[in-house]
């Protein structure tokens, strides 16, 4: 042993020993080698507690030496900031790591919570449930949520950079010990495309410690090629510090890679779309349940034989075997080969074969069959190992470590995320795979193919609860035996139902050595076989993946994709300010002061005229000569009645009479119309047209093509719009008697250029539509500008529209419609009721629920000038305090320019019958008296737009 | 992994007329023998090419003669059969992206299988491009020919200069 690593033994195990790693723990500085994880270097360096109990801040070390660990998770920065969680047993070793234990206060050895294990008797499973009653769960709120979670988050900015990656494969294996790297063997040989994915750092799995023969040859050797020759395929990717984490319908897996070789780290997550799976993930051993197998020290058998072997670390000086089955003396005899001492090993099973026992005792190691595992004894760490023997006479052995084996349970979550079904088998006491939809294979000890039956003869897991000590199941939320007990007798007898009443498996390890014993546990508890108990259900993700490759580089300007308008740089050039609608980048106002240009657009509009960008609405062109009957069925207005040249209001409703779009119908031919959608709502309309054609009416004859992109519309609105408008060459006469309201136009400009005019208002003002195709966007808006100068024509943006329209009480679908709204809620009952023919929704509408009296239903409303802005999301309540009660809420609200005083929108219940009732506006503490009046504040008659 | 960008070369496609066709998809055949278009998940070739975009449904396309005449040859080619053709030169944005680091960069970005034999010369496809609906045809020449609407070219433009700058191999 080494003296600055006072566990590691002086030669042996695959680490560099000529490249020391220097790292800290809590802040002291310690000394491991490349190729050690955390994990082995601080086994090697003698931490024993690395972590505390979740629950009750027990003392706990490292458990194992794979991702099944529950016990050391730890924060640790590798250059990228502290990140929680993080499982010792997986993280390299690398200069300067810093790491540390997390839910302990003030430090790791000694934790002030563990006043709540002293207090055990009074936190049960399940004491939240029955706790907290009285006075009320809030008083108890803020102390619950800050004892939970554990971890920090990190704080700053991540400078760990995360990227998506898709890939394709023929076959992708997940683990490369034997078992997975012959299956890569194969495929690669055969010419498949292959990905091997490999979470630890180094392939070759347990032959990384556990040699054997293969093919006749040394499994070092063996490995070697293996890795060599494919390494030298071109068909085939080998993915390092890759786990598996997620297996979805059609072979779609996520590889979650861990880049860290040199340079800033980054992580990927990789979409792997593969035609045939071999999962080779291997088996994890369980833990023994006896009274205190939490303590540091007492580690899984297979995860000592590992440390010795492979990272030359010994995790006593005095180990004691306590087992359950043959595969486990493999690791106890390993671990006696490779210097480790182990004094004794306790068998539950008194037919222990007899080449092990004498393989034992020739190694010097005193072997008690027949036996029952009772307690261990220590405090911070194991002291001793009580049990019963085959006499039924406590006995004792004095250790410093015990090396515990429950037996092997195959790595089944991501079969099981596939849809595979697993079946128990009794020869192995575990689940196994046993039928799968998906094109899937499992190989080696994942298929429960770690030993012949004859040679792992594992005796049936079994614990009977004491109230003589704890005997933990789950380490990672602290569930005990005595908890799945209190769970049955309360009958929560479902697994699914003791899961969710205990917290077993719960937690980050998703209950990878735990589960097994949990069910085990409850099957004895309600005299039923481990089979008929069942598993839980297995989910994604199989290991925790971070939040920052699950965004991957979907954050800042790239959190989600924006659209620009055809005009954009001129509309900036111009004092635009944009602001976000939908999915587009819109000028929200132009100029300074929001709420100023808010106000001096709306007045430009209403007593002069103004140029507003209306490009996003959507556009979709039906073709065909069932074009109007189809619309007929897709508006809950007739649309076929409209003649050539016309223009219609219409609304769209979906097959629950919920209104989710509106617009204007433009019918440019007998067989040709042009729908105008919401612009948030085009492109989901055009999906929702096809979709009513090509699976509900293919028959009808029909085209649907959206050019929303194609067409830049600029919209002139206000008493002088004409007057501009007259300026601009090739557009026909505007005047009202040969250009009507609600009317359209298409014909050439006199530079050649296609425009399409459309006499239709959202302002109330009169108000044309002029679109023109979007790389002439620019240059219209440039003319118009320039033609409306002499009118002292104006810019304005979304914001003064949505005053506008809030003045005029037209519909902004979205925002005062939600997803309960109906057409009957908005005041179109005579309109539907005028309908004559089927449509989407018809059938809805007449629900009894959708024409009761007491609906939400839209309103105008308004409040004493001066009363300030209502603002949109406050409620219209009726009675106080805890009487109080929402009738409805506010869905649209300005301080009108034009009226002078605060109006708006809302849906209020049997709102159409209380129109002139004082009501109150309740919004986040402040209550404002408003009236319910009609929805339409401004030109009730529509003249200004008409005329 | 390496910190340097990726080999991407990225030209804008400009001054190409394009004419969205649609027929009833059961007259897709038909439409298909009058103006030769491509055949299902291809692009064909020629001075007035076509990209296959689902059943009864192409893009016309030409770098030499105008959406006018595109939309003549419909008319003239498909007289009794209904369909719909519309100029959409102005709503579609192209560009063609070459290099060694292509398929990288566009793995980054879409689900589509983009190895050799799957993806091959005149394979047309469409899918979702960094969440942006896109239309990718390899050139015949080389390279992807990648079309998206007009709205989302800049931001498409700044995703893949970002995804260009650094490198995770």
């Amino acid at each position: 042993m080494t003296q600055r690593q006072p566990f590691r033994a002086p030669s042996g195990g695959r680490i560099d020993r000529g490249t020391p790693l220097g790292f800290t723990f809590n802040g002291k500085p310690l000394e491991g080698y490349a190729g050690d994880t955390l994990a082995s270097a601080l086994l090697a360096n003698g931490v024993r507690i690395v972590g505390r109990g979740f629950k009750f801040h027990r003392p706990r070390g490292v458990l194992s030496a794979g991702a099944e660990e529950p016990n050391a998770l730890v924060g640790a920065d590798t250059g990228g900031g502290m990140v929680p969680l993080v499982r010792a047993t997986l993280l390299p070793l690398s200069e300067g790591l810093r790491a540390e234990s997390q839910n302990a206060f003030p430090s790791v050895t000694f934790d002030a919570g563990r006043v709540l294990d002293l207090t055990r008797a009074l936190w049960p499973a399940g004491f939240y449930n029955k706790a907290f009653k009285w006075p009320g769960w809030r008083v108890f709120e803020g102390a619950v949520r800050h004892a939970a979670g554990l971890g920090r988050l990190p704080r700053g900015a991540d400078p760990v950079r995360y990227r998506h990656r898709n890939t394709h494969c023929d076959v992708l294996v997940v683990g490369s010990g034997p078992a997975g790297l012959g299956a890569a063997l194969e495929a690669a040989r055969r010419g498949d495309d292959v990905i091997v994915a490999e979470q630890d750092s180094a392939y070759g799995g347990s032959l990384l410690y556990d040699p054997m023969t293969i093919t006749g040859e040394a499994s070092d050797d063996w490995l070697a090629a293996a890795i060599a020759e494919l390494s030298g395929c071109s068909n085939v990717r080998l993915v390092r510090h890759g786990t598996v984490a997620g297996y979805y319908d059609h072979n779609v897996l996520t590889l979650h890679e861990r880049v860290t070789d040199g340079g800033t780290p980054a992580e990927i997550l990789w979409k792997v779309r593969a035609r045939h799976v071999v999962l080779a993930t291997g088996a994890i051993e369980q833990p023994l349940m006896f009274v205190n197998n939490d303590l540091p020290g007492i580690m899984l058998a297979g995860a000592m034989h590992r440390y010795a072997a492979q990272y030359g670390v010994h995790c006593g000086r005095r180990v004691a075997g306590v087992v359950n089955n043959d595969v486990a003396w493999r690791s106890l005899l390993a671990l006696s080969d490779c210097g480790v001492g182990v004094p004794a090993v306790v068998d539950v099973r008194a037919n222990v074969r007899r080449a092990l026992r004498d393989a034992a005792e020739a190694r010097g190691i005193a072997v008690h069959t027949g036996a029952t595992p009772w307690r261990a004894r220590g405090g911070r760490g194991v002291k001793a190992f009580h049990y019963h023997g085959s006499d039924g006479r406590m006995a004792q052995i004095r250790c410093d470590a015990i090396a515990m084996s429950g037996g092997l349970n195959p790595t089944v979550h991501l079969y099981s995320q596939a849809g595979g079904k697993l079946r128990y088998d009794d020869d192995l006491a575990c689940f196994l795979p046993h039928a799968c939809r998906q094109d899937v294979t499992v190989a080696g000890a994942a298929a429960g193919r770690f030993a012949t039956p004859a040679e792992y003869n594992i005796a049936q897991r079994d614990c009977a609860p004491t109230k003589k000590g704890a005997q933990w199941v789950d380490f990672q939320h602290d569930v005990t035996v005595a908890d799945i007990e209190l769970a049955a007798r309360e009958n929560y007898v479902s697994v699914e139902h003791m899961k969710r009443y205990t917290t077993a498996g719960m937690s980050v390890d998703q209950g990878k050595t735990s589960n097994l014993n949990a069910l085990t546990v409850l099957a004895r508890l309600t005299h039923r076989l481990p089979g008929d108990v069942g598993t839980t259900t297995f989910r994604p993700n199989y290991m925790p993946v971070t939040l920052g490759a699950i965004a991957g580089d979907r954050h800042g300007e790239f959190y989600a994709p924006a659209r620009q308008l055809p005009a954009s740089e001129w509309h900036g050039a111009n004092g635009a300010v944009f602001d976000d609608y939908g999915s587009w980048s819109r000028p929200a106002y132009y100029g300074d002061g929001r709420e100023a240009a808010i106000e001096r657009e709306v007045r430009i509009v209403r007593s002069g005229v103004g140029l507003f960008d209306g490009s996003p609405l959507g556009k979709i062109e039906i073709k065909g000569p069932d074009a109007a009957t189809f619309l007929d069925r897709i508006y809950a207005n007739t649309v076929s009645t409209l003649a050539p040249g016309k223009v219609r209001y219409g609304l769209m409703l979906n097959e629950n009479g919920i209104v989710i779009d509106d617009g204007v119908i433009v019918r440019l031919a007998d067989d040709c119309f042009l729908l105008n959608t919401t612009a948030g709502g085009a492109d989901r309309i055009a999906a929702w047209l096809d979709e009513w054609h090509q699976c509900e009416w293919p028959d009808s004859k029909l085209v649907i093509v959206p050019v929303t992109s194609q067409w830049a519309v600029a919209t002139v609105a206000g008493p002088r719009a004409r007057a501009v408008l007259a300026g601009f060459g090739g557009l026909a006469d505007l005047e009202t008697a040969d250009f009507p309201h609600m009317s359209v136009r298409a014909g050439t400009l006199d530079d050649g250029v296609p425009y399409r005019l459309q006499r239709v208002s959202f302002s109330g003002e009169l108000s044309y539509e002029l679109s023109v195709p979007a790389n002439r966007a620019t240059a219209t808006f440039e003319r118009l500008f320039a033609l409306g100068e002499p009118h002292g024509l104006g810019l304005f943006g979304v914001e003064a529209l949505l005053v506008l329209r809030t003045e005029k009480g037209y519909l902004h679908v979205g925002a005062d419609t939600d997803g309960t709204t109906t057409p009957l809620d908005l005041g179109f009952g005579r309109m539907i009721a005028n309908r004559t023919t089927d449509f989407v929704g018809a059938r809805s509408l007449r629900r009894p629920a959708d024409r009761r009296p007491d609906r939400r239903q839209l309103v105008g409303f308004e409040a004493a000038p001066g009363a300030g802005l209502v603002r949109a999301g406050a409620h219209f309540v009726t009675g106080a305090g805890a009487a109080r009660r929402s009738e409805g809420f506010v869905t649209s609200a300005c301080i009108s320019p034009t009226l002078g005083r605060p109006i708006g929108l809302g849906l209020l219940e049997r709102g159409f019958e209380r129109r002139g009732e004082d009501v109150v506006a309740f919004d986040d503490g402040n209550v404002t008296p408003v009236r319910i009046v009609d929805a339409c504040f401004y030109d009730a008659d529509g003249s200004r737009m008409r005329d | 992994m390496t910190d340097s960008g990726l080999s991407v070369r990225i030209t804008r496609i400009t001054g190409r007329a394009i004419v969205a066709l649609k027929v009833m998809p059961d007259d897709g055949d038909r439409a298909r023998e009058a103006l030769m278009l491509a055949a299902p998940l291809r692009r064909s070739s020629g001075d007035r090419f076509s990209l296959w975009m689902g059943p009864g449904h192409w893009l016309l396309m030409s770098d030499k003669a105008g959406a006018a005449e595109l939309l003549g040859d419909c008319r003239h080619a498909l007289g009794g059969l209904l369909h719909h053709a519309l100029d959409v030169s102005d709503g579609l944005a192209g560009m063609h992206l070459s290099g060694a680091d292509s398929n990288e960069l566009l793995a980054r970005a879409t689900g589509i299988d983009l190895r050799a034999g799957r993806l091959g010369p005149s394979s047309c496809v469409r899918t979702r491009l960094a969440r942006i609906p896109a239309t990718i045809a390899v050139s015949v020449a080389g390279g992807y020919e990648i079309w998206i609407d007009r709205s989302y070219r800049a931001w498409f433009l700044d995703w893949l200069r970002a995804a260009c700058g650094e490198a995770l191999q």
